[in-house]
């Protein structure tokens, strides 16, 4: 797919060209400038996680870490069969989670956006409401726990999540774009609605299912408070659960303070930044998967023709 | 037409897939209960254990007898290391000891301590099977027994927990005792806090400052004055002075409690020894011996911007404090006189589930947990050898060991049994421990320690006081103190104060008749 | 049809949950269970009106409400800009932009004290470097309005930006040749047919925002400020009273209580706005 942009420089005359790179090399003088300042506290924080805890007090934070130390990850790494295993099976809830789950919200969210959907405007109601109005906790819980037999399964860390409304009610709002003749069309073509679905729907839309896809796994892979409330299992510990419950538990002891403790030789501090920099992992390996899919989708005149 | 088709066979596929999903569920949980049978468990047990128990007390069964069945019990507990890499090694050893002495194992299930209190009320909620769970207070004694989690005791404290009757003082006991019935374990440990000032070692060398003649505010006031004048980098002094206020309150609540002063129940606001401490905050504030922000944290004292703080835990060999302040310290004790409140004493209780299949098992395992000592370290300090060494007095009952530096394993000691059964080590050595002891032993006890208040009657009120009280922390830095202080006075009595504190009044008195005192 | 299986999904995990919903007015025992657990009437919600509410209430709404339309304005902004720029380098900011999101709040607070902290802090070195006085950030609750809202931007920008980038990725080339042959230049594009093609998405963010209005992000307000009291002209939202006020306490009840009065009010003002959106134009509406 062609961006606006190119075709606009395409077509431009001389001075037009000129603006235009005047134009652009702001734009991306304005971007470099908020990168700057979006990396820079990140880099203080990579460069503190590698910083000895005394020191980190001491000297404060910086770009470059004073007194280098690995205690924060030797502390990560420490167990690291555990880890592998929580690596393994946050990958595997993410990916089923995403998969499925993007299956249900591009479903829904296509109906929603069917403009000829008689009882959408309901619809989009029962599906508004759970976003403000939640059973709580307890009820949710005796519901996967009791009721579905989930406790302790690999179930627990995807299934109640699967369908997010929020996630639901965006994908209404991109496929709204999708222009209404096109469904009249290929209905008079005699196709059925699961083709309609799976032949225009899905090609037309792949910048939306990745974006709500790429939201979807984020928030599995980040999720920590499922994993600890359904399993006692460490094997099915996720990743953000097993650095949560390490992170949480510095910070309780720092608070308590057990007369059997020496608190000195929890680095709190820098163990919290090295969890920061271990959860950027799926911005760089998640990420750059979906956003190819971002102009790929197909033209609506490629499938009009 | 078409369409009409169409939109069958997608519902035939969307019908298919929920079969599917349905299916994946159901299969992953042959025994799950039925809603029904999950949702009422609790309520049946409720019944269903005492009897239970009453039986098991009743028969005259020889102990041989009592253990010759094998049983796993689960003991719920709040992490008290994370992560724990030699805890299969480290369990699979005291399981193999336990399977002697008891003929019985023990699974602990770790959770750590933010979601602790949230994830025993689901459970309980739930009517989860468990033996044992470790309260640190979280979720609260009264809350435990008015919601009927915790199975009461005392039969079996009689009949399987005698080394516990033994180690555990009988003051501490009124502490978990509810309508005349024990309900839990508390494990005696330092109950208080042993508030001391420390001085950075450097500064007093310098200075040649007679620190040990220093135990009150007042006199540290010209030291700081000094300190001011010649360290101009330095803050001289760094503390949450409030939670080191001469504690003469037993607290029911982070803002109301009974003075043991005058006997009177009352806020905060109303102790004149919190106010004088306020003051005296407010005027080092002014004068800046003190930071201009609000310090929550011992380890602010690493960055080395200040001479001196409060400390919580005094030994006389100073090596906790300059372990944890990072930095060689030395410190003396601040006079004043120490109250167990039922609130320490709950600081670490073990109760017993009243979803557990095995109360006896589980009372033979926490008294074994008091009766054997070496049993009782090897639990906290794990495996020898990979997790600790002998450093002297290997084969005494008191050895000296040192744990590795970077801890595999750890329970620590108050969390299943008495803390004055640790063996000494580099987490306490027996200098510290000995202190620890001295300070409890010197301390009063609060004449309320086996009352516990039951706030349902005046929730709202207690909830709008509770929210009043962090606002408190920074009150010393307002402009005009007195007049701050009048403002709060009223904000507390627009709360309800007043009706708390009858509230209080009438419960304490029933309390009373009830006991006959 | 095609959408059974997810209204199913959500019929089961989460309207079946929904007698939850009958917490706020028990007296929760929670061995007790729902059912069992005597009502209570209104006294659960009691807690909340008191001398404190109207602080905190204007402290959600108002700075939520800046939140959104802040954000709205930079994200929309960075989004078409993004799109202008084309594939290749957007992809590259797009991820860098990204980052902060992945940063918890409470590293956030570090960060941030490592610049406002009185003596250590950047800011107050730059300050007195100049000659000028440290000023307490801390201790002044009129800084925070805007710190917060700062904070808030950086924190979401990425994920805003995405967003809108991605709606701009899916509207049809064609739209912008057939202006182009009009002779539209790039500003007149962006405002008739980017704004246009996204409205939907732009509509359904700041809707359901709307909804969770009364919501405030407990990490942003309890954990940034340091939950430092003097702050609390600004700080102090619901969610953060809530906490102070039950942290003891602890009650089930209570808890939902807080929360259904949040739910409520949002719900009020999303009916309220989707009514006003369906008199401008009835295919907007969200239902």
């Amino acid at each position: 797919m062609k961006t606006a942009s190119t075709t606009v420089a395409g077509i431009g005359s001389g001075k037009r060209k000129q603006n235009q790179q005047r134009f652009y090399l702001s734009v991306h003088l304005l971007f470099i400038l908020l990168c700057v300042i979006v990396t820079v506290p990140f880099i203080v924080i990579v460069s503190a996680s590698f910083t000895n805890e005394t020191s980190l007090f001491r000297d404060g934070y910086g770009v470059w870490p004073k007194q280098f130390s690995l205690d924060a990850y030797a502390i990560a790494f420490a167990n690291s069969k555990q880890l592998i295993q929580s690596y393994m099976v946050t990958i595997l809830a993410t990916v089923a989670g995403t998969l499925l789950g993007l299956w249900l919200m591009t479903t829904l969210g296509y109906v929603l956006s069917r403009s000829d959907y008689r009882h959408r405007n309901k619809l989009s109601f029962y599906v508004f409401f759970t976003v403000l109005f939640r059973g709580g906790l307890v009820p949710t819980y005796i519901l996967v726990a009791s009721w579905l037999g989930m406790k302790n399964t690999i179930y627990a860390l995807f299934v109640p999540a699967l369908v997010n409304s929020f996630y639901v009610l965006i994908m209404k709002g991109f496929l709204k774009s999708i222009p209404h003749a096109l469904y009249e069309c290929a209905k008079l073509d005699g196709a059925s609605e699961l083709r309609i679905f799976l032949r225009i729907v899905i090609p037309l839309s792949t910048p939306a299912i990745a974006t709500v896809g790429l939201l979807t796994s984020l928030q599995y892979w980040n999720d920590w408070f499922t994993s600890i409330l359904y399993t006692d299992d460490s094997k099915l510990q996720t990743l953000q659960a097993l650095l949560y419950r390490m992170l949480s538990n510095m910070q309780f002891l720092s608070v308590i303070q057990p007369a059997g403790l020496d608190s000195s030789m929890l680095p709190q501090a820098s163990f919290r930044m090295a969890v920061c920099v271990l959860a950027v992992g799926p911005l760089l390996l998640v990420f750059p998967f979906f956003q190819r899919f971002f102009a790929r989708g197909l033209t609506v005149g490629s499938i009009k023709g | 037409m078409q369409s009409k088709h169409s939109k069958k066979t997608s519902l035939i596929f969307s019908t298919l897939l929920v079969v599917v999903i349905v299916a994946a569920l159901a299969g992953c949980s042959p025994k799950s209960a039925s809603p029904g049978d999950s949702a009422n468990a609790p309520e049946t047990k409720e019944t269903a254990s005492p009897t239970e128990t009453s039986a098991s007390s009743g028969s005259n069964a020889a102990p041989a007898d009592d253990t010759k069945e094998f049983v796993t019990l689960t003991w719920y507990m709040t992490a008290p290391l994370d992560p724990r890499p030699n805890e299969e090694k480290v369990m699979k050893d005291l399981n193999d000891r336990l399977k002697e002495k008891i003929n019985a194992n023990v699974v602990f299930k770790f959770v750590d301590g933010a979601t602790y209190a949230q994830k025993m009320k689901v459970a309980a909620a739930a009517g989860e099977q468990f033996d044992i769970f470790l309260d640190l207070n979280q979720l609260g004694f009264s809350q435990i027994v008015s919601s009927g989690m915790a199975l009461e005791v005392d039969d079996l404290l009689n009949k399987y927990g005698q080394d516990i009757l033994k180690k555990v003082p009988d003051q501490a006991w009124q502490a978990v005792t509810a309508r005349g019935k024990k309900f839990g374990i508390s494990n005696p440990s330092a109950w208080v806090s042993s508030y001391n000032i420390s001085l950075r070692k450097d500064i007093v060398d310098k200075y040649s400052i007679d620190y040990q003649n220093i135990h009150t505010y007042d006199q540290l006031e010209p030291v700081l004055k000094m300190l001011k004048e010649k360290e101009p980098n330095l803050i001289p002094f760094m503390g949450d002075f409030v939670s080191a206020l001469p504690n003469t309150m037993d607290k029911i609540s982070p803002m109301i409690g009974y003075d043991n002063l005058d006997g009177q129940w009352k806020s905060l606001l109303d102790n004149p020894e919190w106010v004088k401490i306020q003051k005296l905050q407010h005027d080092w504030y002014l004068k800046g011996y003190i930071s201009k922000k609000l310090v929550t944290d011992y380890a602010e004292f690493k960055t080395g911007k200040y001479a001196g703080s409060i400390y919580h835990i005094y030994d006389a060999s100073f090596a906790k404090v300059s372990t944890d302040l990072g930095t060689p310290m030395v410190s003396t004790p601040l006079d004043f006189t120490n109250y167990v409140t039922g609130s320490t004493i709950r600081s670490a209780v073990n109760y017993i589930s009243k979803t557990s299949k095995h109360p006896e098992r589980a009372m033979m395992l926490l008294n074994l947990l008091f009766k054997d000592k070496d049993l009782f370290n090897r639990f906290c300090y794990g495996l020898e050898g990979d997790d600790w060494n002998y450093v002297s007095g290997k084969g005494t009952d008191n050895p000296t060991i040192k744990t590795k530096d970077k801890l595999e394993w750890a329970i620590w000691h108050p969390f299943i049994g008495s803390l004055w059964d640790q063996w000494p080590s580099n987490w306490n050595s027996q200098e510290v421990l000995d202190g620890l002891k001295a300070a409890i032993d010197k301390a009063k006890y609060s004449p309320y320690v086996g009352f516990t208040f039951d706030s349902s009657p005046v929730k709202k009120e207690m909830a709008q006081i509770d929210a009043l009280e962090p606002e408190l922390k920074t009150i010393y830095m307002a402009k005009d103190l007195d007049a701050k202080m009048a403002e709060y006075k009223e904000k507390a009595k627009k709360a309800g104060l007043d009706n708390v504190i009858a509230e209080i009044q009438k419960q304490v008195d029933a309390w009373k008749t009830a006991d006959g005192k | 049809m095609l959408a059974l299986p997810a209204i199913v999904f959500i019929f089961i995990f989460y309207y079946i949950p929904l007698y939850g919903l009958v917490l706020p007015f028990k007296d929760y025992n929670f061995t007790l269970g729902f059912w069992h657990s005597p009502w209570s009437g209104f006294t659960n919600f009691e807690f909340l009106f008191n001398s404190n509410l109207v602080q905190i209430v204007r402290n959600t709404a108002v700075m939520n409400a800046l939140f959104i339309v802040v954000n709205v304005i930079v994200e929309v902004t960075t989004g078409l800009l993004l799109f202008e720029l084309g594939k290749r380098s957007s992809k590259v900011y797009q991820t860098i932009l990204f980052l902060p999101y992945f940063i918890s709040w409470v590293v956030v607070s570090y960060a941030l004290s490592g610049f406002l902290d009185p003596d250590l802090g950047i800011v107050n070195k730059l300050i007195t470097a100049l000659g000028g006085q440290p000023i307490l950030f801390y201790n002044e609750p009129k800084y925070w309005v805007l710190i917060l809202v700062l904070c808030h931007v950086w924190k979401c920008l990425g994920y805003g930006t995405l967003m809108y980038y991605a709606a701009l990725t899916s509207v049809d080339p064609e739209y912008y040749e057939a202006a182009k042959l009009d002779g539209a230049n790039r500003v007149r594009q962006a405002w008739h047919i980017s704004l246009p093609m996204i409205r939907p998405i732009i509509l359904i963010l700041v809707i359901v925002s709307i909804g969770n209005i009364f919501y405030a992000d407990f990490g942003l307000f309890y954990t940034v400020p340091q939950d430092n009291p003097m702050l609390y002209p600004v700080t102090d939202v619901i969610d953060t009273y809530v906490y102070r006020a039950l942290r003891v306490l602890g009650d089930f009840g209570m808890s939902a209580a807080a929360g259904l009065f949040q739910s409520v009010c949002g719900f009020v003002l999303v009916l309220l706005s989707n009514y006003v959106i369906g008199k401008i134009s009835s295919d907007d509406k969200l239902f």
